[in-house]
């Protein structure tokens, strides 16, 4: 069998099969470059009839020749090197370019005739009558058969190169849709995570990581610059992955880059400029955006491997998750601008009721504060804990309709006074239940002053009954009530409020949420009473 | 030697990717467009996974997966199967003793072959060498 060696090319590898069906028609087949010098050809010792041919002078030269007198006319092609010695050059043409030819040689059996036949033998040590007995047992073509075995080699050939042509585009799509398999499941990824508007810098985290998996750098970034818009991440990098720069020098690195970009314009870092010196070549920085304007930046640095060339596949990859990143970060801002202004506004309501009364000053706040402590460490979710802390922030925003009379009274209150402030729960649900948002706190404004044995108002409910926020904020206000100096009890130290609180425990509140509440970490709250308390001063002070 | 995959779906495009994606990870991959044709390729010469979607011509990715059982020939092939996002699979559909783990369309073939790896990583390779035709 007419063998080719394991260690040529791979193209030529893969056309052993055609060479050999090509041989067993009686063709042996050398390739040829463009100027027609013999490239890949049978190996010497395996085929005793190419070896016949190829190691003559006569019939290399005659290849050569063949291949650079080729008229592409579209003409039969094949000449008569030696009397019975035929050569058929059909060419060859990678990516559309001509390549080099393929030389098929085919024997008549006029080349037993021939005189040649001896300078043949000479050329590779035969002798010449068995070499003309073995050519005989071919059998040797005849000489009208040339033009359709021609034919047959010029079809064969390139019905081979077309089919490995094929064969290798099949394949590029392959890799082109495997890609694009992955992109698409990175924005569907992506995209299922968009709802977390409330938690940008853990949408962020997300990117960064999926972008990592799919792009072969060593990290990927995210550098905001909408200053404290966003407070989370404010003006920190996210980043996913390893950098060879420790953190302090790569924020300093990024934060440069944040000043050259500008929108619709990626950046590639090529050999030697400065952002390659400093993040390595390759990098791509992509800008985020958000109505025209540059909000952040999306980094991908420190390509890893050899091949530092960027892909048409990354800077995609890229720009489209850098324009999800702008239509998230556009409501996420848009959440944070409204959060920020209902939080404020309820912030400021509560803090101008409070402030009525020296003695309640930032009690809101406070109450909040540990009614959002005491339910995270109770284990309830973010969420949750979120809405409690609005339900603490305004439990006792029903106070705007008691006299100020009786809000800041000294001494002991008569009976219809006391029965007065018992009024604030009813009167702070009354105002907040038209709300629809805040359906699900108007539970703990109603009832945080019942109590866990049933003795509290309004409604008298005990235990389970009572609903958990109200629970909570039972235990958060009570305590800060009891720490602040008010007008019918003077302050207690914290250590004294606790010990009275667990005396209290038998039973005004949840004894299991009590436990958890004991537990607290109240330095938080003391910075906060600290704060309030100078700012009393101040305005002692100022008055 | 390697071990082999049989990937079933009658959509061309996925074959091709699932195909090249696992070959580039070392394992030897063969093809079947529908269930009928994955029962036959499984009984002659049982691959060491499989990895086949839902819906499909003459019998489903569902009905593989219980035909599968029901031959001692392929009862111990693990499953993998690929469903299209937004379809629901019921208890019963992924309870089926043999499946493996439920990836759902667009996936990434990244982690297809991820997951082949880890669920082939402790497995001898069972399949007998591939014949010329298969």
């Amino acid at each position: 069998m007419n063998t080719f060696s394991q260690n040529l090319s791979p193209s030529i590898a893969s056309n052993n099969n055609v060479f050999a069906q090509l041989r067993s028609a009686g063709l042996v087949v050398v390739e040829c470059t463009m100027m027609g010098k013999i490239e890949h050809e049978p190996i010497r010792g395996e085929d005793w009839f190419a070896d016949l041919l190829l190691s003559s002078p006569i019939v290399r030269t005659a290849i050569s020749t063949s291949c650079r007198t080729y008229l592409p006319d579209g003409r039969f092609a094949a000449t008569e090197a030696i009397p019975g010695l035929w050569i058929v050059p059909t060419p060859i043409s990678t990516d559309r370019r001509s390549t080099g030819y393929a030389v098929a040689l085919i024997v008549t059996e006029e080349l037993l005739a021939s005189e040649y036949v001896h300078a043949l033998c000479q050329a590779s040590n035969a002798e010449v009558g068995v070499v003309r007995d073995m050519i005989r047992d071919l059998p040797p073509a005849a000489p009208q058969d040339i033009p359709r075995l021609s034919s047959l080699f010029q079809l064969a050939w390139n019905s081979h190169r077309s089919h490995s042509e094929n064969k290798g585009v099949i394949e590029d799509i392959g890799r082109e849709l495997t890609d694009s398999y992955e992109e698409i499941n990175l924005l569907y990824t992506i995209t299922g995570s968009m709802n977390s508007v409330n938690h940008p810098e853990r949408f962020i985290e997300l990117v960064c990581n999926e972008l990592l998996k799919n792009m072969p750098y060593g990290w990927v970034g995210v550098q905001l610059r909408t200053g404290n818009r966003l407070p989370n991440p404010g003006n920190e990098l996210i980043s996913s992955g390893d950098s060879k720069h420790d953190s302090s020098q790569l924020s300093s690195i990024v934060a440069a880059l944040t000043c050259d970009i500008a929108p619709g314009m990626p950046i590639i870092a090529h050999s030697g400029d400065h952002i390659s010196q400093r993040l390595g070549d390759g990098t791509i920085v992509v800008p985020i955006e958000n109505d025209g304007h540059v909000i952040g930046i999306l980094i991908s640095a420190e390509k890893q491997g050899t091949d530092t060339t960027v892909s048409s596949v990354d800077v995609k990859m890229l720009s489209a998750t850098a324009s999800q990143l702008g239509i998230f970060l556009e409501n996420a801002l848009l959440y944070e601008d409204l959060n920020a202004t209902f939080l404020g506004t309820l912030e400021a309501l509560t803090a101008s009721i409070d402030a009525k009364d020296r003695y309640t000053c930032g009690h809101s706040q406070r109450v909040s504060l540990l009614t959002a402590q005491l339910a995270e460490a109770a284990g309830l979710p973010e969420a949750q804990v979120d809405r409690f802390r609005i339900a603490g922030l305004v439990h006792d925003i029903g106070k705007i309709g008691v006299p100020e009379s009786v809000l800041l009274k000294k001494g002991k209150l008569t009976d219809e006074e006391y029965q007065a402030v018992q009024q604030h729960p009813e009167i702070g649900a009354r105002i907040l239940r038209d709300i629809p948002q805040m359906n699900d706190i108007l539970g703990g404004v109603l009832h945080h002053h019942e109590r866990y044995d049933g003795g509290g108002y309004p409604h008298g409910l005990a235990q389970e009954d009572i609903p958990l926020v109200a629970r909570i904020i039972a235990l958060a206000d009570t305590f800060d009530a009891m720490s602040s100096s008010r007008t019918y009890r003077k302050a207690m130290t914290r250590t004294t409020v606790l010990d009275e609180m667990k005396r209290a425990t038998q039973g005004q509140f949840d004894p299991a949420l009590a436990e958890i509440f004991f537990r607290l970490d109240f330095s938080k709250w003391e910075e906060l009473m600290i704060e309030d308390q100078s700012g009393q001063t101040n305005e002692r002070l100022a008055a | 030697m390697a071990h082999r995959i049989l990937v079933v779906d009658d959509e061309t495009h996925i074959l091709q990717v699932l195909s090249l994606k696992l070959r580039n990870n070392g394992f030897e991959v063969t093809t079947a467009v529908d269930g009928e044709d994955a029962m036959r390729q499984a009984i002659e010469n049982p691959p060491d996974l499989m990895i086949t979607d839902i819906q499909m011509p003459y019998m489903n990715g569902i009905e593989l997966c219980n035909a599968l059982l029901e031959n001692n020939a392929t009862n111990n092939i693990p499953v993998v199967v690929i469903t299209a996002r937004g379809h629901t699979l019921t208890a019963s559909d992924t309870d089926i003793a043999n499946v493996r783990d439920v990836i759902s369309k667009p996936f990434s073939p990244r982690a297809v072959a991820e997951l082949a790896t880890s669920i082939l990583a402790n497995t001898p390779i069972q399949s007998s060498e591939r014949s010329e035709a298969a």
